[in-house]
């Protein structure tokens, strides 16, 4: 039987864990990239393609007037490549964006923006 | 768009831990008798340039991580060294450096002592970088694929320079020297392609099998400076090492020559390396 190293690299992508992006971007968000609730949320949820060190993200929310701004980050228990940010007080309808900043596990520094609106 | 300094500070922290281990390595494996004369050894001052080397990339670190163009306080400092895995693995690496440093060590003697804890300084460098990011068992197996090759790249391109300083020695016999340092030679390069495979394959998986052109042409500018090596180890395994016995004047003339364009193409590739370490694979 002859083995092909490209073999090798189908059957690691196909194990959980070798999956990683080596940079830290965002895979997904709750609520959703460009998405249009109803309902506005008190807490987002950023998830990367990549664990993160928690104490070294930050995130920032601008929103309408009235938007009591964003508080602390946390890690995500059991979820080492997803933020919890805190959104304080009222939020508004309008429009709002998320700017986010990174420190991923393998030393790399990533930032980006999303956003999202409030519609009742 | 990697960041000069860090890929400068990279270069010189993984070039003197490959350096350290290597030495270290040889001592253990050409033994003062005959093989190497005394006094082959590296200039004291080496393990605390890793220590400074491996604090300046913290530092980089820290300022990258704060977003400031300024230099990081000693709050976000602390907090990489004690709240990061690359953080921890540096301050394993300035540790080491000191230790080797230190007067009771960094004398003649204590060649295992020092072979491990140098080991443990180039094995822990595989935490800062790409290797970190995998989770779960698959994680641990590639932390411990990286740490390998490390080993192995140590034991063979680390330990060249104390390879061309003995041949030069009229005292060394270079035979024997030749015979030891070729069978670790053929075991490491060995080891080096394996784990450069693997490697690889967990880097072509992470980038779901499409690695973009910028990281493809750094690659390929490290896999070409070790074409060039392995083409240099085998004329020195080859050709020169049984010339030796033959018209030895000759031959360590050309040994040394040649391995001094191996260690030229050694620090090619580990400036490569340096660069990838700092590439999204993706681009």
């Amino acid at each position: 039987m002859r083995f092909h190293p490209l073999a090798l690299c189908a059957a690691l992508a196909l194990v959980p864990g070798a999956s990683a992006q080596a940079h830290a971007f965002l895979d997904h968000a709750d609520p959703r990239v460009g998405a249009v609730v109803k309902l506005a949320p008190a807490t987002l949820h950023l998830t990367f393609t990549q664990a993160v060190e928690v104490p070294f993200c930050r995130v920032s929310v601008t929103g309408p007037p009235g938007f009591g701004g964003a508080g602390g980050v946390h890690a995500t228990p059991g979820h080492p490549e997803t933020l919890t940010v805190d959104l304080h007080g009222p939020s508004p309808p309008g429009a709002y964006v998320v700017h986010w900043r990174v420190l991923s596990v393998d030393t790399h520094v990533t930032e980006g923006d999303f956003s999202y609106q409030v519609r009742p | 768009m990697a960041d000069p300094a860090i890929v400068a500070v990279r270069f010189l922290t993984y070039g003197l831990a490959i350096l350290l281990f290597g030495s270290a390595a040889f001592a253990v494996y050409t033994p003062s008798d005959g093989a190497r004369p005394r006094g082959t050894r590296l200039p004291a001052a080496l393990p605390l340039l890793l220590t400074l080397a491996a604090f300046a990339y913290v530092l980089l670190l820290a300022r990258a991580a704060s977003g400031a163009a300024q230099w990081p306080g000693l709050d976000l400092v602390v907090a990489i060294y004690t709240g990061t895995g690359f953080g921890a693995a540096l301050a394993v690496t300035q540790a080491v450096g000191v230790a080797l440093a230190a007067p009771f060590v960094s004398a003649n003697g204590l060649r295992w002592p020092k072979l491990v804890i140098s080991a443990v300084a180039l094995a822990t460098l595989s935490f800062v970088g790409h290797a970190a990011d995998g989770a779960g068992w698959l994680g641990v197996v590639r932390l411990a694929v990286l740490a390998l090759h490390l080993l192995a790249i140590g034991a063979w391109i680390g330990a060249l320079p104390l390879l061309w300083r003995a041949l030069a020695k009229a005292r060394t016999d270079p035979i024997l020297l030749l015979a030891r340092f070729g069978a670790i030679g053929a075991v490491c390069v060995a080891l080096v392609l394996a784990t450069g495979v693997g490697a690889l394959a967990f880097m072509l998986a992470g980038a779901h099998g499409r690695l973009g052109a910028t990281y493809t042409q750094a690659l390929l500018l490290k896999l070409a400076f070790v074409a060039g090596l392995l083409c240099l180890a085998a004329v020195n395994r080859f050709r020169l090492t049984p010339l030796m016995a033959r018209d030895p004047a000759r031959a360590r003339t050309a040994l040394r020559r040649s391995i001094i364009a191996e260690q030229i193409l050694a620090l090619g590739a580990l400036a490569a390396v340096a660069l990838l370490g700092q590439l999204d694979p993706t681009v």
